[in-house]
């Protein structure tokens, strides 16, 4: 190591330093059987649950959208395809708070709520709320990884499909999709991770009820509020521990495809002679 | 198997190309790179867009998508799908084929012993050697139950010895099945061993016969230069030494007698000085004749009374600085030489 990378690793100490402190800090408030105490307490066993099953629902539908979404736009272009990549991108830039109430205009009785409640569908103040606010947040997230991952795949096996007689639902099943896959999951993960530490939009829109619309976030929120720091602590916690086992399982996916990549060679699409 | 045949098919790459492929039948396109030899395949295969009338059997499939035409279309990449063993692959493979999901396994395992690749079966594609993939592509494409094969560039990739062991393989298969095969290569003399028929491609238009009725289009062939021979000894390390015009050769052994060996005119290394390496397979000449073209130079020698074909390029012609009437230092690589 030479003195320049010396003085580089400075920065990168400190900031490390830093990221240890917050967690270190969250640590030092409360005693060690306050707060084995407080993991095993109801409340944060429903807002672990609560959470898990949430985001996992928001995963789904981020899923169901975004990869067929990456898909289209990985594969066409059309006049607008800037601006609609830029629409669908404002969401990961755009404050969770100002997200949760444009969702609670779109989704509340002048706008779409009535519509949905004739049918039986009630997001407002619900846990099916959370799921939509944390789909919201994690889709932009997908689409982008995914899409990124689609177009790594050389055009090269879709066309061989073809040749083969695959229909177009069999190459994306069987051919696209695995190939793009590592990508893909890497993203899944991320987004999954920014789902279940998702504050702003759920609190817009499925409020703040105690065992009911209560996500690891919000029983952060609802225990400091009223002094219940120990329960707050261990919640916060629960929800680093799992943001770092899937940031680390996303470098993991991203690792190991590095080593297989699928592929795409320097030709063109579409390819010529 | 059907037979093929194009009328007036053409596309930006393509200007009015007619032929006929009779059933059964191997029929190779050969020419520079970028004159569209790709593009053709690509045509048939329904991958590229194009204008002109396409015939499968007698049936016009000029309108149908790549997944209906059945075309068994080998890339030049192969394109083996990477997350699937090779037996995954074929099964893929079989969805055209309409063939009883109990059959299949049968056919797999079929097809893998046919191609000798048995014992990859379990095995993804990305460690295998050239040649396997090679094999393993064409069991692919034999298991979609092809109406005709479309190879571009098949041994191109690979090492001289593999290539040349494989071309035979495939000669033998293709004859033994009877499959109607389109081969573009750049390679005449591959052309010439794999196939019945050839045409010469040259911006995107087509000229049907033999290499040397090419007229000007087959100007640019790597035509190869028929070398009468003698085998005087087996050596060591699979090869023989053979005599001819220009003193002594070495080759690799053939297991077999041969009397004369070709090698391609741009396959010739030639200069004022004797070229670097190590001292075999040299010999000596006269310029005899100089022809400059748009970016070679074509030049006859006179080796001992034999008139040697050699195409360079102008920038290597320029730097040896040889004229009609001087000596010239020459070089027969061993890999470029192919027995007859």
């Amino acid at each position: 190591m030479n003195r320049l990378d010396r003085l580089m690793a400075g920065p990168l100490l400190f900031f490390s330093l830093l990221a240890a402190g917050v967690i270190a800090a969250l640590l030092t408030r409360v005693s060690w059987p306050e707060l084995s105490g407080a993991f095993g307490h109801p409340e944060t066993r429903y807002a672990l649950g609560f959470s898990l099953v949430v985001s996992a629902g928001a995963m789904a539908v981020a899923v169901s959208i975004g990869a067929p979404s990456a898909y289209f736009l990985a594969r066409q272009g059309f006049p607008g395809k800037g601006v609609l990549e830029t629409l669908l991108d404002l969401p990961l830039v755009m404050p969770p708070l100002v997200a949760g109430v444009g969702l609670l205009f779109l989704f509340g009785r002048d706008l779409l709520g009535g519509p949905l409640a004739r049918v039986g569908i009630h997001l407002i103040l619900t846990p099916w709320g959370a799921v939509a606010a944390q789909a919201f947040i994690a889709t932009p997230i997908v689409i982008r990884a995914a899409r990124t991952a689609f177009e790594s795949v050389d055009p090269g096996y879709e066309e061989t499909a073809r040749t083969l007689g695959l229909k177009p639902l069999t190459i994306f099943l069987r051919v696209n999709l695995p190939l793009a896959g590592r990508g893909i999951v890497s993203g899944l993960i991320l987004a999954w991770a920014r789902a279940m530490g998702e504050f702003g939009a759920t609190l817009m829109v499925a409020g703040a009820t105690r065992f009911r619309t209560e996500s690891l976030p919000i029983a952060v929120y609802l225990n400091l509020s009223s002094g219940e720091v120990g329960i707050a602590v261990s919640c916060a916690l629960v929800l680093l521990g799992a943001a770092f086992v899937m940031l680390l399982a996303a470098r993991f996916v991203q690792k190991r495809g590095a080593g297989a990549d699928p592929g795409r060679g320097d030709r063109s699409w579409p390819t010529c002679a | 198997m059907a037979d093929l045949r194009l009328i007036g098919v053409s596309n930006r790459f393509l200007r009015d190309v007619h032929f006929h492929v009779p059933e059964g039948e191997a029929f190779a396109v050969v020419g520079p790179s970028g004159a569209g030899k790709t593009s053709l395949l690509r045509a048939i295969a329904g991958l590229a867009p194009h204008q002109g009338r396409i015939l499968v059997g007698g049936e016009e499939i000029q309108s149908w998508p790549a997944d209906r035409r059945a075309m068994g279309f080998v890339s030049q990449d192969l394109h083996l799908f990477p997350h699937l063993t090779i037996e995954g692959n074929l099964v893929l493979a079989m969805g055209r084929a309409g063939r009883k999901r109990e059959d299949r396994p049968g056919r797999v395992r079929e097809l893998m012993d046919l191609l000798r690749i048995g014992h990859l079966a379990g095995r993804r594609p990305g460690t295998f050697s050239g040649g396997e993939k090679q094999r393993a592509a064409l069991a692919r494409v034999l298991a979609s139950s092809p109406r005709l094969l479309l190879l571009d560039e098949p041994f191109s990739k690979l090492d001289f010895r593999t290539a040349r062991y494989l071309r035979a393989e495939f000669k033998a298969l293709r004859r033994d099945l009877g499959l109607t095969t389109i081969i573009v290569t750049h390679d005449i003399e591959e052309a010439g061993y794999l196939a019945g028929s050839l045409a010469v491609m040259e911006s995107g238009g087509l000229e049907i016969g033999s290499a040397s009725e090419a007229g000007p289009a087959g100007a640019f062939l790597d035509t190869p230069n028929v070398l009468p021979c003698r085998i005087t000894r087996q050596l060591d390390h699979g090869l023989v030494e053979l005599a001819w015009a220009g003193g002594v050769l070495l080759v690799p052994d053939e297991g077999r007698s041969f009397s004369r060996v070709a090698v391609g005119r741009q396959k010739v290394v030639i200069g004022a000085a004797p070229p670097p390496g190590p001292s075999i397979n040299r010999f000596t000449g006269l310029i005899r004749e100089v022809e400059p073209c748009d970016d070679s130079v074509r030049v006859v020698m006179e080796v001992n009374g034999l008139r040697l074909r050699v195409e360079t390029s102008r920038g290597r012609w320029k730097r040896a600085a040889l004229s009609p009437g001087d000596t010239a230092r020459g070089l027969l690589r061993m890999q470029d030489l192919e027995p007859l």
